[in-house]
């Protein structure tokens, strides 16, 4: 908690300003263009800087500080510090102590040091208005920063191992797509073989030998390039750690000019020595595999030989084969492919078995990945229930799990254009009831007994759909395809009875606010600045949700309102009321002082006038007698 | 399927959803076939935000007429707090399926599916607890005496025998200097975790206090405020500490509230009865002050110290072994071996209770001073 102790502001559109604020709540009163929104906006400003606030804001300060007015806010820090922070345009803050030092290391823009919320009623309106997105889960992301950032960090690792985890898997199903074509090309050559009368004169046994030898042969050699390429890898890594070691090890821990210099240097010393076996290690390791690629390279010159020899026992053999009878000559080919054969099926169970263990490994990735995302999620309902128990009855916060799902939905309607079937609106909606992971696993699997069953599309509209995605939807990616929460913040709107909760986007501009504040106030300790809409906020709620939020929470945290509605002074107890006036050139605070001090201008501004408080009072009156 | 614990299914069926969710669609719809108190509990322990997962596999599997009747008042009721959108489109996808029934019928669900849930989460409550138990009864087992110092002139030993719910009897052997013998009995109030944790802070205290200095009064008094500060208002012990000096005989002693130690001599004209009663009240209640006691033992003497696990255990008419029963019982047994005199006077009192359920801890500690 920490508070702003003072506001100054020479030169612009108030010039000369200089207003203590207390601890507790203060009103900014006064007519429209009195200079009540420039005062809240000069503090978030010279607080936060220019990054911060939405153009609108900008504008507002860039046309009321303009002339090289400047901007100074005394803060009252936790430890009882005080911090003098000076800010002009175009210009770099200056962040004092109470003791005049500059600070220079703190950016006071990142908003860590001395966070402040503040919000303009156009910025309120953005995050009633917009029910899927960013704003709204920022509100409550932002009080768990650390935790969130952590998550997100886990969250992008995990995905570049899903990614990684995904271009094998697609490597490994091409290549067994390309093993069965070829396969299926071969066709029911070995029922062919079998279905040849036999015959005594032909010399096959040789020939099937060495046509099998050959496609031994040929996988002996991807082998070969198999470990070439791997022993290379190897050695550019190796490399790569030779490097780094030299930056490690040669790394200086003095400091030029520190006393310690001497101390450290021999540390250095220490380090530097640690070089040199651990290069010696290293080349060891070099050498070994510089060694293996001479044993590869020799098992290839080794086995080249032989590879040779049995092709030309084979051409020998083909064209024994070719001289001889016609039936001779297809059984030698035959034989041949299905050499060929046996050699592609035993490629493809080898992949399959890789295959497997890169999608078993994916399951665990996934999960973690998914329950990664739902610890988010949990992470939110934790700010939102403590929220909740701030914000009171009227309001209520939920984390809506997943329902920010238009990529989604629209992965689906993509995919289904496909499909020739009817109903397309009806089909996503009983299609919205699947989790992505689970129709990722049914497409994957090709599972449609259990997509019938989860959908009840029926026989042949099931095969139909879910061909078409097979045909159009990558399984892995939809079944991590990130899925966000809707934050829900309604407003009960039923006067008694029945609760009726609204969401903010659907309710009126005062009642959006009115929906929204009790968020805004129980978010944190920070000074909160508020700039509420000009139009009349809902008498009906006013009291219930904000006047008794901002009573209960103005003990924890400084509150700066521009009101246009007596209520929140007067009933909330403002500690100050800053009246402003203008002449249209410059704003100055006309009057400060408590609720009863300023209770003339209070009916003036805000009730409409005396004879309009009085008309009100009596036929309140006349009403309750 | 093989049946599992509640929990390990709980947890199981939570990674699988995410991982696998064909494999726990399939797991579910055996847990749902087979039925029974498993299921009950599963289905009242996922009503947190978190697990809309599993929800949606039970939204998810309405087959058949059955299916519906068990699972749809479930639905309904989650229905009005679902967060999780896939579940909530899944759950009213599967009660749109149902036939129109009316509100009464309704209301009748959700009641239904409201004790149910209650009935769920009581199981998984009470699975917690027993848990609960095993922990208490381990810590109490960690707190008797591993090992009996041995004296020259002293036969003694002490077991106790705990009832089904742990409580909180307890009783230890401190070997002090000068060949003196540290002797406590007591019972905490309570029963489980608490009382066995206030039974560790009672030892641990005891331990520590009584090697210092020799005026057991004292000891007590601070051994009293510690524990009336460090335990909540309604707890309190009952404590016996003696100290037996082999070089003169005799037993200083400070009872705080438990039930006085009995002591029988063999004498010419029969059997002599001491309880030793000086003291004060129980511990950790009140900010009291003790008083010492003290009794000279003869050769022969047998001193008996128990909890009212025994003096009270009772048979299934209700009726106490009482502790003139126990007195009784223990004058057979002049002569014999302390052990000799534990086994048989527990055997006794539970051969009195006959079967009746073991209400309390029972503990007995038996000391006999060799001619």
């Amino acid at each position: 908690m920490w508070l702003v102790e003072k506001i100054e502001i020479s030169g612009g559109f108030l010039p000369g300003l200089s207003v203590n604020i207390p601890r507790g709540l203060t009103c900014i009163i006064g007519a429209r263009g009195s200079g009540k929104s420039t005062l809240a906006e000069a503090i978030r400003f010279a607080v936060c800087g220019a990054s911060a606030a939405p153009k609108h804001c900008i504008d507002l300060i860039q046309a009321n500080l303009a002339g090289g007015a400047l901007v100074t806010i005394t803060a009252l820090a936790e430890g009882s510090n005080r911090y003098t922070i000076k800010r002009g345009l175009k210009q770099q803050p200056v962040l004092l102590t109470s003791d005049g030092r500059a600070i220079d290391a703190v950016d006071l823009d990142r908003g860590t040091f001395l966070p402040l919320d503040a919000y303009s009623s156009p910025e309120i309106e953005a995050i009633a208005d917009e029910v899927l997105g960013q704003t709204r889960r920022n509100l409550l992301d932002a009080l768990r920063s650390e935790q969130m950032r952590a998550i997100h960090l886990s969250l992008a690792e995990s995905a570049r191992a899903l990614d990684a985890n995904a271009d094998r898997v697609r490597t490994a199903q091409r290549t067994i797509q390309d093993l069965t074509e070829q396969i299926e090309e071969l066709g029911d050559v070995r029922a062919r073989l079998s279905a040849l009368a036999p015959s005594d004169r032909e010399p096959t046994a040789d020939f099937v030998r060495l046509s099998r030898q050959q496609q031994l042969n040929q996988r002996e050699n991807a082998k070969l390039d198999a470990v070439d390429r791997d022993l290379k890898t190897l050695s550019q890594t190796l490399d790569q750690l030779r490097k780094e070691a030299q930056l490690v090890f040669k790394a200086r821990l003095g400091e030029e000019r520190s006393d310690n210099a001497d101390m450290l240097r021999q540390y250095d010393d220490l380090l530097a020595a640690s070089l040199q076996p651990v290069e010696k290690h290293l080349s060891a390791i070099g050498d070994q595999i510089r060694k293996a690629q001479g044993a590869v390279a020799q098992a290839r010159q080794g086995v080249g030989q032989a590879h040779t020899s049995h092709a030309s026992e084979l051409a020998r053999l083909t064209a024994v084969n070719e001289a001889a009878s016609e039936q001779a000559r297809v059984r030698a080919s035959l034989e041949q492919q299905v050499a060929k054969l046996q050699g592609l099926e035993e490629q493809r169970l080898e992949l399959n078995a890789e295959l497997q263990t890169l999608l078993d490994r994916r399951k665990s990735l996934k999960a973690t990945h998914i329950l990664m995302r739902d610890q988010i999620s949990t992470l939110r309902e934790e700010v939102a229930s403590e929220l909740q128990r701030e914000a009171g009855e009227r309001v209520r916060i939920r984390i809506m799990r997943n329902a920010d799902h238009l990529a989604y939905q629209q992965m689906l309607v993509d995919a289904l254009r496909g499909a020739r079937v009817r109903n397309h609106d009806e089909i996503i909606t009983a299609l919205m009831q699947l989790r992505p992971e689970h129709l990722a696993q049914l497409i994957q699997v090709n599972d449609c007994a259990s997509f019938e069953e989860l959908t009840s599309f029926g026989k042949e509209r099931s095969r139909r759909i879910l061909d078409a995605f097979r045909e159009s939807i990558d399984p892995l990616t939809l079944e991590v395809i990130a899925i966000e929460d809707r934050i829900a913040i309604e407003l009960n709107v039923s006067s008694g009875g029945q609760p009726n909760f609204k969401d903010a986007a659907d309710l009126s501009r005062g009642q959006k606010c009115t929906a929204l504040l009790p968020i805004l106030l129980a978010r944190r300790d920070s000074p909160l600045i508020i700039d509420q809409p000009e139009d009349n906020l809902d008498n009906h709620f006013i009291f219930e949700t904000v006047v008794n939020a901002v009573q209960r929470l103005k003990r924890r945290r400084q509150m700066i309102f521009i009101t246009h509605n007596a209520n929140i002074p007067v009933l909330a107890e403002a500690d100050l009321v800053l009246v402003m006036n203008s002449d249209g050139r410059v704003g100055v605070v006309e009057k400060s002082g408590t609720v009863d001090e300023c209770r003339e201008q209070i009916i003036d501004l805000l009730e409409g006038g005396r004879e309009a408080f009085h008309l009100r009072s009596k036929r309140y009156a006349t009403a309750t007698a | 399927m093989q049946p599992q614990p509640p929990e390990i299914l709980y947890e199981g069926l939570r990674q699988l959803a995410v991982e696998d969710p064909r494999e726990a669609r399939r797991v579910f719809l055996q847990l749902l076939d087979s039925g029974g108190p498993a299921l009950d509990q599963f289905l009242g322990s996922i009503s947190s935000p978190a697990d809309g997962r599993l929800r949606q596999l039970v939204a998810n599997a309405l087959r058949n007429h059955r299916d519906k009747e068990r699972l749809a008042a479930h639905l309904i009721a989650w229905q009005e707090i679902e967060t999780d959108e896939f579940t909530c489109r899944a759950i009213a996808g599967a009660l749109q399926g149902l036939d129109a029934r009316s509100a009464a019928q309704t209301t009748l669900a959700l009641e239904v599916a409201r004790l149910t849930t209650a009935i769920g989460r009581e199981m998984a409550q009470r699975e917690r607890l027993n848990r609960e138990l095993e922990i208490a009864r381990e810590v109490q087992e960690h707190l008797f005496p591993q090992r009996l110092p041995s004296l020259p002139d002293l036969d003694y030993c002490g077991r106790c025998r705990p009832a089904r719910e742990v409580g909180g009897d307890y009783y230890d052997f401190l070997e002090l200097p000068e060949g003196r013998l540290g002797i406590a009995i007591g019972d905490v109030s309570g029963k489980g975790i608490g009382a066995a944790l206030m039974m560790a802070s009672l030892e641990a205290s005891l331990r520590a206090l009584a090697s210092v200095g020799d005026d057991l009064a004292e000891l007590m008094q601070q051994i009293n405020s510690l524990v009336y500060e460090a335990s909540s208002a309604n707890r309190y012990a009952t404590l016996f500490y003696a100290e037996y000096d082999a070089r003169n005989r005799r037993l200083s002693y400070v009872n705080a509230g438990h039930n006085p130690p009995v002591i029988l001599r063999k004498s010419a004209d029969g059997c002599q009865i001491f309880r030793l009663e000086t003291g004060g009240p129980v511990v950790g209640l009140l900010r009291e002050c003790y008083q010492q006691g003290s009794f000279p033992l003869e050769s022969g003497d047998l001193v008996v110290l128990f909890t009212d696990g025994i003096s009270e255990s009772m048979n299934d008419t209700n009726e106490e072994w009482g502790e003139d029963r126990l007195i009784e019982f223990a004058k057979t047994c002049h002569g014999l071996p302390a052990f000799e005199v534990m086994t048989r006077t527990l055997a006794a009192a539970e051969g009195f209770a006959a079967g009746a359920p073991q209400h309390d801890d029972m503990t007995l500690v038996v000391l006999r001073v060799l001619p």
